[in-house]
């Protein structure tokens, strides 16, 4: 009997699949213009700044990351600067903040989607995800007319008697910009791990004789760390690389990891350095995700991405 | 109604030959277990299905008999090993090219085609010509008795629908040999009592071989012309029901199929008689040769509905009723012998003048051929 | 013996295994808080007066002024045809790479799909950085090719992730039916794996396109003065201040999200599998 085509005895492609070669296409891509970027950032980041202009001279030196810590002062010696520290470390307090308070609003709004009739919890997630397809730019402006000196906190505020008061372009604009944006970024993957929840669980609990923060402790913030642990990736890395909102509702004044890492490329003209801090905020979210997943894994759980 | 001239036509392995059985041979398979360890799930399997048999791999899950059945469906490729179908070979063919077919446990409908489209699937991939694919469409769901329904979804269908387009799907095909990896399973008790004689009725008409994978012995035992258990990648023992049921070979199968009783005691020879006394009851003579372990002791397996309390057969040890259950078709008892061993005993109705209470004494007796000594464990 | 409890949490609300308390109260003002913001640009669209804030009368005269902006239009087309190109490319890849990628040796397949998703976890403007630096060293300068090149590496991830869970949502015995009833590769690829994604398809390539739609980052940086996409000259008038002419193009924005995501959640994605 002839043997079909060119099946190898011992292994064979599963039913439904395509050859490997399929998958080039997308490696290629993704080594050119991901890996391939960040080699190129890593690498200028030991380069030379010009004397003039932006661009990079092809010659090794490490003042890139020596300008993150040091300036030089007016007698040419290196002294220790925090400037660029600071900035780095607001914008961790910054993305903290944003975790913290978009999980403080997200989880019992997950948790109310989640303990809705079937019917409600389509329609209410669809709720959420609207803004989450919003785009970034509209659902900040949205909140340059809510923070304006004419905006209604404003009218309300001169309504009350209270004066106007300066809230478009402060920290808090950009804070509160970024809590408002990331939020559904939050509510989503914990609705996820909820909404399988069986809330017989909790009847047990409660049988068992737990009153109902117990319950919500013990048995239901567990249940939810699968999705706890996406929407910490999913709002702590995106806000600590923000940029859109300091820039809109910070007004530029307030200094972020971001917006830094931009004007070097941009009006500072100093790509070495720009490099350098990409490379060190790089590192620093490599530092989070890692911890991350330790967390993850010391509580058994998987990291995942998905939506 | 189909029948065997057209079996396999357009196929590369419609061959001449005239013996279609199966023949597995030293088939071996071992996956890796994701803590990075190994599991055999095949130790050297070999197996003879005649042309025409409903033969049933019955056992445990993980015992190997899936792993079987999709080595000869061609889903899952051998370590090593050889399978045969007459004289050709199979297992380096792609499943594609396999005059053999499944019906899954899942029953693998393709949601997105209607019921005639998905018996015609198989056809359409042989190249058959419309007239051909739309008639033998219509065969099919006439032989599976699902007449009206050739435009509706697998979604649209019951459990038991959906289980008569699976197989008739797979039968369109006119394998040689059909698999059917417990196709039952997700079925309520009634509608398998259903489906179970519609496939002993398939299987008859069509003359086709049937593999079936169970692990529910009830249903092996009442479908299977041949029954293999397995029991970690091997079959411990192959044969009829009744042979599996009355004879079985080691503890594992005795166990696996029925109830049994397990007595291990010393094996007493005398000339050419092999003897047994349990609990300090009388020497009973074996009928079946028995072999000794190490210890020079036997294992008996004695099936519960075997033993009798009201004297109709030879004593076989005295003991005290613990325990009574009436279940309706017969009464459960224990009873404790002498030396502190339980016995489980069927006692079949009529069971009321025999005043079985907890505590009265009683003489346990048995025909000496149902005491069937097992193999010795390796 | 009698039981003394606190009257209130005799109530009915106590009684209820899924009540929580205060839970109801910030799931709505989350909601609110969420619409709010959205609800006060969509009506300052249809603002007569020229200030975004200062209610003057309902017209349209905005949306008019938007349609007939050529700026506006230019850039809105400059976006539209990039989106779509980035999704068409986008969605292609990912479906090879979905079907294929098990078929790389394990310890490649973790690797190239870490590789695929790695776009997610690196901030936005150091991709976009990067990307300008590296486009110069390969010869190429801001433009429509290098935003179409850098939009599609940044889809890839959003266009595969639904594909990938329907492909894991559908099992493997769907595919070994087909195998077992004789389908080789082109014919199971035709008949059986693609009309089986769709639904996943659809999803990846409306994640695609929204996604593309809505960087500013990267574009900003790659953009040239031909080819500037929409949010990138949205973001050079929000800069200028709050316009409702900006209003109309939030609103027509905030449009295409509802829609995108409303045609998501009709379409069935999550076929649920049988047992």
């Amino acid at each position: 009997m002839s043997k079909p085509e060119a099946a190898t005895p011992r292994h064979r492609r599963r039913p439904g699949r395509v050859p490997w070669f399929a998958s080039v296409p997308a490696l290629i891509i993704a080594a050119l213009f991901t890996i391939g970027p960040l080699l190129v950032v890593i690498a200028m980041s030991f380069m030379t700044r010009p004397a003039q202009g932006g661009g990079v001279v092809y010659e090794f030196t490490t003042d890139a990351y020596r300008t993150f810590l040091f300036t030089k002062n007016f007698t040419g010696d290196l002294v220790f600067n925090t400037a660029y520290v600071e900035v780095f470390w607001r914008s961790i307090v910054q993305a903290t903040i944003t975790t913290v308070i978009s999980f403080v609003f997200a989880f019992p709004l997950a948790l109310w989607i989640a303990t809705r009739s079937a019917k409600l919890q389509n329609f209410l997630v669809l709720v959420v995800t609207i803004p989450f397809w919003t785009n970034l730019l509209v659902r900040t402006y949205a909140w340059i007319l809510v923070l304006n000196k004419d905006g209604i906190i404003n009218q309300t505020s001169l309504a009350l008697g209270l004066g106007p008061q300066e809230l478009l372009y402060t920290d808090l604009a950009s804070q509160l910009g970024l809590i408002y944006t990331f939020l559904p970024f939050m509510v989503l993957p914990l609705y996820s791990s909820l909404s399988g929840f069986d809330f017989r669980l909790a009847e047990a609990a409660y049988d068992l004789g737990a009153r109902k923060m117990t319950v919500l402790r013990r048995v239901i913030l567990p249940m939810a760390k699968p999705g706890i642990i996406s929407g910490l990736l999913l709002v702590f890395m995106p806000a600590l690389g923000a940029y859109v909102q300091p820039v809109l509702l910070g007004g530029g004044k307030v200094l972020l990891m971001g917006n830094l890492i931009a004007s070097q490329f941009g009006d500072s003209r100093n790509w070495p350095f720009g490099a350098a801090l990409s490379v060190i905020s790089l590192l620093m979210l490599a530092l989070a995700l890692i911890g991350i997943q330790l967390w993850a894994r010391r509580s058994g759980t998987k990291v995942s991405l998905s939506l | 109604m189909p029948t065997s001239p057209t079996i396999g036509a357009g196929r590369p392995a419609a061959s001449v030959a005239r013996e279609n059985g199966l023949k597995i041979g030293q088939a071996r398979k071992t996956f890796a277990t994701p803590e990075g360890g190994e599991v055999r799930a095949l130790d050297g399997v070999n197996l003879q299905i005649a042309e025409g048999e409903f033969f049933v791999m019955l056992g445990p899950s993980g015992c190997g008999k899936t792993t079987l059945l999709r080595a000869i469906a061609g889903l899952e490729i051998l370590d090593s090993g050889e399978i045969y179908l007459g004289r050709d070979r199979l297992d380096d063919l792609p499943a594609y090219a396999r005059p053999v077919n499944t019906v899954f446990q899942s029953y693998a409908l393709f949601p997105h085609l209607t019921v005639a489209q998905n018996i015609a699937f198989g056809l359409e991939m042989e190249k058959l010509s419309k007239d051909d694919i739309s008639q033998r469409v219509k065969d099919m769901m006439a032989l599976v008795r699902l007449d009206g329904l050739a435009d509706r979804k697998p979604s649209q269908l019951s459990g038991g629908q959906q289980q008569r387009v699976a197989l008739a799907r797979a039968l369109a095909k006119q394998p040689k040999v059909l698999l059917l990896d417990e196709p039952l399973a997700a079925l309520d008790l009634k509608l398998r009592r259903g489906m179970q004689d519609e496939l002993r009725r398939l299987q008859r008409t069509t003359g086709i071989t049937f593999v079936f994978v169970t692990h529910d012995q009830e249903e092996a035992l009442s479908l299977g012309d041949r029954i293999a258990v397995f029991s970690d990648g091997l079959p411990a023992q192959v044969g009829t029901a009744e042979e599996l049921y009355e004879r079985p070979v080691n503890r594992f199968v005795a166990d696996f199929i029925g109830e049994s009783n397990f007595v291990t005691t010393a094996l007493i020879t005398e000339g050419d008689a092999q003897l047994v006394s349990i609990a300090g009851g009388p020497k009973v003579a074996l009928t079946a040769p028995a072999e000794a372990d190490a210890d020079g002791k036997v294992t008996l397996a004695i099936r519960p509905e075997r033993l009798v309390l009201d004297g109709s057969a030879p004593e076989l040890a005295a003991g005290t009723l613990v325990e009574v259950i009436y279940m309706g078709t017969d009464l459960r008892v224990q009873v404790e012998l002498a030396d502190g061993s339980r016995l489980a005993i069927r006692v079949s109705p009529p069971f009321e003048q025999l005043q079985l209470v907890p505590g009265a004494a009683v003489q346990v007796g048995v025909q000496a051929e149902f005491l069937r000594p097992l193999a010795v464990d390796a | 013996m009698t039981i003394t409890i606190d009257p209130a949490r005799r109530s009915r609300r106590a009684m209820n295994p899924k009540s929580f308390p205060g839970v109801g109260f910030i799931a709505v003002f989350s909601l609110v808080f969420l619409y709010l913001p959205m609800a006060i640009t969509v009506i300052y669209a249809f603002n007569a007066g020229d200030q975004a804030l200062i209610w003057e009368g309902f017209s349209l005269q905005w949306f008019v002024y938007v349609m007939t902006n050529h700026a506006i239009i230019d850039s809105a087309v400059v976006s539209l045809k990039l989106a779509t190109a980035a999704t068409v490319i986008s969605v292609l890849i990912a479906v090879g790479f979905v079907l294929s990628v098990e078929e790389l040796r394990r310890r490649g397949s973790a690797i190239a799909t870490a590789l695929l998703t790695a776009p997610l976890l690196v901030p936005e403007v150091v991709m976009a950085v990067a990307t300008l630096a590296f486009i110069r060293i390969i010869g190429l300068q801001p433009g429509f090719t290098a935003l179409l090149l850098a939009h599609a590496t940044f889809c890839i991830p959003f266009a595969m992730m639904p594909i990938r869970s329907r492909l894991q949502g559908l099992g493997t015995e769907v595919f070994e039916a087909g195998a077992d009833l004789g389908a080789t590769s082109l014919p199971m690829l035709r008949r059986i794996t693609l009309p089986l994604l769709v639904p996943g398809i659809v999803s990846g390539a409306l994640l695609s396109f929204v996604i593309s739609m809505d960087d500013y980052i990267i574009s900003a940086f790659l953009s040239s003065a031909g080819s500037t996409p929409l949010p990138v000259y949205l973001f050079g008038l929000i800069r200028r201040g709050a316009n409702p002419a900006i209003n109309v193009v939030a609103l027509l924005l905030l449009a295409l999200a509802i829609a995108v995501t409303t045609v998501t959640y009709l379409a069935p994605t999550r076929k649920k599998r049988t047992t």
